[in-house]
């Protein structure tokens, strides 16, 4: 019986068994919290539980095998609401710990085989003192959280920040050097309008980043924002305009020379982020901090969406892992697909057999052809992906590969 | 005994005017039954007919009577009390010679009470007309004698007062029983012919029939023959009912009571057959037999399909005692392994459903009601279509005959107007009305049985404010102006959703059905056309647009996991869906058009 599972998950598993480079940090802490935010993040944390949670992260990460990595990202939550010193103290250990004591590849050094170090920013709250302390732990990518550069669509998101903060970050990253800067831009939020939404894209290309998410809101029903739309305070927008957005938004970035790789990722060629890009392959990963998620040697687990608890099982000693779960070989090799159908090249055909143990055009062969019919997907030079008629609606083709 | 001194009757009444309660006082009355240990309404044995109020079988009680120094035995022969019933009703009238039509003193004639005094007089009985529950305090017994009057031409001073709650003037029912109802005609010495009005199924005895004596004598050990089935037995027991049974011996010309004689099932006996004596076979059959006739058909699906064969079960059971509805299995491509069923009539239908999700257990669905069709060919042949699967294609018609029925509505004088425009809307013809007195009048209309059979009685309910009657009797098959309808979704024909119907209306229904499903399937990721054809003529067409916006933003590590159960929720919603054409149309959007018309 015992025996019989073991060769199920061995072939199960045939490739990405080996130990995981990519590592999630999650900083649970915001200083307000946002009106859409579904994220586990705490508002208006007390210093002491701050210093504490980086303690735990510290000790957990210790018991991380002594492995270098090639991404390392810290989000949140908003890493820079940590007070700078203690921020410097999350990144430099970490620094330590992962980079063997090498000191990381300097700013100056683009991409290539110098590990990606990402460091979320709110710019509500970026200052020198946090760059510093970016900087000298080797930081080389900063993602903003700008999401738009009008008042009133910041208003209604409820962010702390307003666009002049925004603007004034970004020009405090450009003079420091940064050099691979990320924005976060948000459509679809209620009562924008196209005309906002294509001047907020415009400021984005003007302010001349390496890389851009842009995201569709999504309204959640238990956030704030979510029961203002309940209770009829807030109108979301049509399916009509969200789509036209999208689409918008993908002409004004292709025209202005970013790829679009990703569902709602686009970036200067070279600048993808390799990180995200773990996930999006089902890679594995590490990750530290409550609520974050780790995905090694097939398992994912999920950490305590608590603070004082995370905090409280490391210092004890107990696992701070509240969710495990381990997909069987075709349910994996399916959750491979959708992830690799996010990507716009899609997936490779011969990696993902190695990777899964499973052919995609065998396994998937009747919805390709659907799909394909409907002008939605294409099988071209060795990868299955989506056609840019199919970006508004990917989750309906989605649902056939899962 | 001497035929003059047997009177056989019946009790018929409108639901709710007290012919139970009357039955049993007249038990009380005669002795037959001690009033202190009584149970109430002795004569209406289920549970369901005491609740719904309504006598499904027929059974026979035998009383005895003195009436001026003679003593007289009382046959009280129970009707069922509704039109969806009205053969086994009209079987049971043959048995009597006379009939107490029962009149609530405060409700006044109802539609039943006309349909049913009507039906008397065409059987040529003695009807005696009972004013009942003269002791509430809303009696108008007058008034009501007087709608009798015009309602059935029956002398209002013929009329007997009584209140079977109190027991007063119940005697001089009894009374007039004996000195108004005539004996039976009937002749000992001739040869055996017995009518067999009821019928019902025992778990120890087999079927019991009862009989109503007509000629000659029935005997215990005797070989009889059913003419119509051509069966053969030998009388194992005889009796009558008082109400208790009571063996006999024989039964003779003019009497009623039960015989046994090891009937295996209800299939087996004809209610209407005459029996016959073997040796003395080549009488002439007594008139009036003909097979029920099903007249409303629905399909049954057990809600879980691991249910179907509780749910066959439970049908094969409810078949043993009530043998005239029919079912048959059934493969819907939507609804699964099911049952196509037909009914005498639309309560009828109530009740067997009822009984049946009550004995079986089994969560039902059910389809809307629709009625048989005769279709003529084009060759000439005829063949009848229960349910739109059985239709011949079109193209082979040369004509289509549907169900007419005369229906007798009694309603307040007010409502004359939202009646008669009702009665438009469902093709109503008017026939004539008659006033039953100041505030109540009697509206005959023809309509297509199609019409009313959905939602008409409570649409009429509607119109009267619930003091609406209706009742009605099928006139026979008549050729219509109808059509077959069919549903394609995306071009495809969806063949559980064709229906019949008459042409003027068709594109009205076929609207109403794309707008249904409109409603009920998901948008797709093309535009799914909807339309209603007769043949390659589209009448009607409805377009679910395609679906505009359906994409997760985001999706890194942390929720990977929430965001694939999403799609996987979304996944299997399809799978649930019967895909036609194509699209993926979920059983809602098919129940949404079935259980409704
Ligand atoms: N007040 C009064 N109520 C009666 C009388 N006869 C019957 N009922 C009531 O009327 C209702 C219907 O009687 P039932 O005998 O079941 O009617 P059926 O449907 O014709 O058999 C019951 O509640 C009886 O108790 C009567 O003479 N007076
Ligand atoms: S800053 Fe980000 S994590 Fe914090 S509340 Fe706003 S959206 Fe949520």
């Amino acid at each position: 019986m015992e025996k019989k599972a073991d060769q199920n998950r061995a072939r199960a598993e045939p490739a990405d068994a080996g130990t995981p480079q990519s590592l999630y940090v999650h900083v649970p802490f915001c200083v307000r919290k946002c009106g859409y935010c579904d994220f586990y993040s705490l508002a208006g944390a007390t210093q002491d539980l701050m210093r504490a949670y980086v303690a735990a992260v510290e000790q957990e990460g210790g018991a991380l095998p002594e492995t270098p990595l090639r991404t390392l990202y810290v989000g949140g939550g908003t890493p820079t609401a940590l007070p700078p010193p203690l921020l410097r103290r999350l990144l430099d250990g970490l620094r330590r710990r992962f980079t063997l004591g090498r000191p990381p590849a300097t700013p100056s050094v683009p991409g290539g085989e110098a590990p990606e170090f990402t460091v979320e920013a709110n710019p509500g709250v970026l200052d020198d003192a946090l760059l510093d302390a970016m900087q000298d732990a080797g930081v080389n990518r900063v993602s903003l959280g700008v999401q738009s550069f009008h008042p009133e669509t910041l208003a209604t998101l409820g962010r702390i920040h307003g666009p002049d903060q925004a603007l004034r970050a970004l020009d405090l990253l450009r003079r420091r050097g940064t050099r691979h800067v990320s924005l976060d831009l948000m459509f679809a939020v209620p009562g924008q309008t196209l005309d906002q939404w294509l001047s907020d894209l415009r400021a984005a290309v003007a302010s001349d980043v390496e890389h851009m998410s842009v995201y569709g809101l999504a309204i959640e029903p238990h956030t704030p924002l979510g029961r203002r739309v309940a209770a009829g305070d807030l109108a979301p927008l049509p399916d009509e305009a969200y789509a036209e957005m999208q689409m918008a938004t993908r002409q004004a970035l292709l025209a202005a020379g970013y790829e679009h790789y990703e569902l709602s990722n686009f970036a200067r060629p070279g600048r993808r982020c390799r990180h995200n890009l773990t996930y999006w392959h089902n890679r594995s990963y590490f990750a530290l901090g409550p609520a974050a998620t780790s995905y090694v040697g097939g398992l994912r687990e999920t950490r305590i969406a608590d603070v004082a608890e995370y905090v409280r099982r490391i210092q004890a000693g107990s696992s701070p892992v509240a969710e495990t779960e381990r997909l069987a070989g075709e349910r994996r090799a399916r959750e491979t697909a959708i992830l690799g159908l996010r990507l716009l090249e899609g997936f490779d055909v011969a990696a993902f057999e190695r990777q899964t143990g499973f052919a995609p055009l065998h396994l998937f062969a009747e919805p390709i052809a659907r799909h394909r019919g409907l002008g939605l997907l294409e099988v071209a030079d060795g990868h299955v992906r989506l056609t840019p008629a199919a970006l508004p609606v990917a989750d309906s083709v989605l649902a056939d590969f899962v | 005994m001497r035929p003059g001194l047997i009177r056989n009757f019946c009790i018929i009444a409108h639901i709710d005017h007290g012919k139970s309660t009357l039955a049993d006082r007249i038990l009380e009355l005669t002795g037959a039954v001690d009033a202190r240990k009584r149970k109430d309404q002795i004569l209406d044995a289920m549970d369901l007919e005491r609740e719904r109020g309504i006598t499904i079988k027929a059974s026979a009680v035998t009383v005895d009577y003195e009436h001026d120094g003679e003593r007289y035995m009382l046959n009280l022969i129970d009707t069922p009390g509704h039109v969806d019933f009205h053969y086994e009703v009209s079987r049971a009238l043959t048995a009597c010679e006379g009939a107490l039509l029962v009149v609530d003193a405060s409700q006044g004639v109802e539609a039943q009470t006309v349909a049913n005094a009507y039906m008397a007089m065409e059987h040529d009985l003695h009807l005696v007309p009972v004013i009942n529950k003269i002791d509430l305090p809303s009696a108008r017994p007058e008034d009501v004698a007087l709608e009798v009057e015009h309602a059935l031409a029956l002398s209002s001073n013929d009329c007997v007062f009584c209140s079977a709650k109190t027991g007063e003037g119940v005697a001089d029912l009894l009374r007039a029983v004996v000195t108004k109802v005539p004996p039976p005609q009937a002749d000992s010495e001739a040869p055996l012919r017995a009518l067999i009005f009821d019928a019902e199924y025992n778990d120890y005895r087999g079927v019991i029939i009862y009989v109503r004596v007509f000629d000659g004598t029935l005997r215990k050990g005797q070989r009889v023959r059913m003419m119509g089935t051509g069966h053969q037995y030998e009388v194992q027991e005889l009796g009558k009912f008082r109400p208790e049974p009571q063996v006999h011996a024989e039964l003779a010309a003019g009497e009623v009571g039960y015989c046994v004689a090891n009937i295996k099932t209800l299939d087996d006996v004809n209610i209407g057959d005459t029996v016959a004596e073997v040796a003395r076979a080549d009488v002439e059959a007594l008139p009036g037999y003909r097979p029920p006739q099903q007249m409303v058909f629905c399909d049954i699906y057990p809600t879980a399909s691991t249910d179907y064969s509780k749910l066959r079960d439970a049908l094969e059971r409810l078949h043993l005692n009530d043998a005239s509805f029919t079912f048959r299995a059934r493969n819907n491509e939507v609804l699964g392994f099911g049952f196509s069923c037909g009914f005498l009539g639309l309560l009828h239908m109530d009740i067997i459903q009822e009984r049946l999700e009550r004995e079986s257990g089994v969560d039902l669905v059910q389809t809307a009601p629709t009625t048989s069709y005769e279709v003529v060919l084009h060759g000439g042949q005829v063949v009848r279509a229960d349910t739109p699967s059985d239709m011949p294609p079109m193209a082979e018609w040369q004509e289509i005959r549907e169900p007419l029925v005369r229906c007798n509505m009694i309603i307040p004088l007010e409502s004359i107007g939202s009646v008669m425009k009702l009665s438009e809307q469902r093709r109503g013809a008017y026939v004539r009305q008659e006033h039953l007195g100041p505030t109540r009048v009697m509206l005959v209309v023809d309509f297509p049985l199609a019409d009313i059979i959905y939602d008409f009685y409570d649409k009429l309910k509607s119109a009267t404010r619930g003091y609406g009657t209706m009742d009605y009797e099928l006139l026979g098959y008549r050729a219509a102006d109808l059509v077959m309808v069919d549903v394609l979704i995306n071009g495809k024909p969806a063949a559980a959703l064709s229906f019949v119907s008459h042409r003027s209306t068709a594109e009205d229904r076929g609207r109403r059905i794309l707008m249904r499903l409109k409603k009920e399937i998901p948008r797709h990721l093309f535009v799914v056309p909807l339309q209603a054809a007769i043949g390659a003529r589209i009448i009607a067409r409805e377009t679910i647009s395609a679906v505009r916006k359906n994409v997760t933003a985001k999706c890194y590590g942390g929720d990977v996991s929430r965001k694939r159960k999403l799609l996987e929720k979304q996944k299997e919603g399809k799978k649930r869906m019967k895909s036609i054409g194509n699209v993926d149309v979920p059983q809602a959007a098919f129940l949404s058009v079935l259980e409704n018309q």
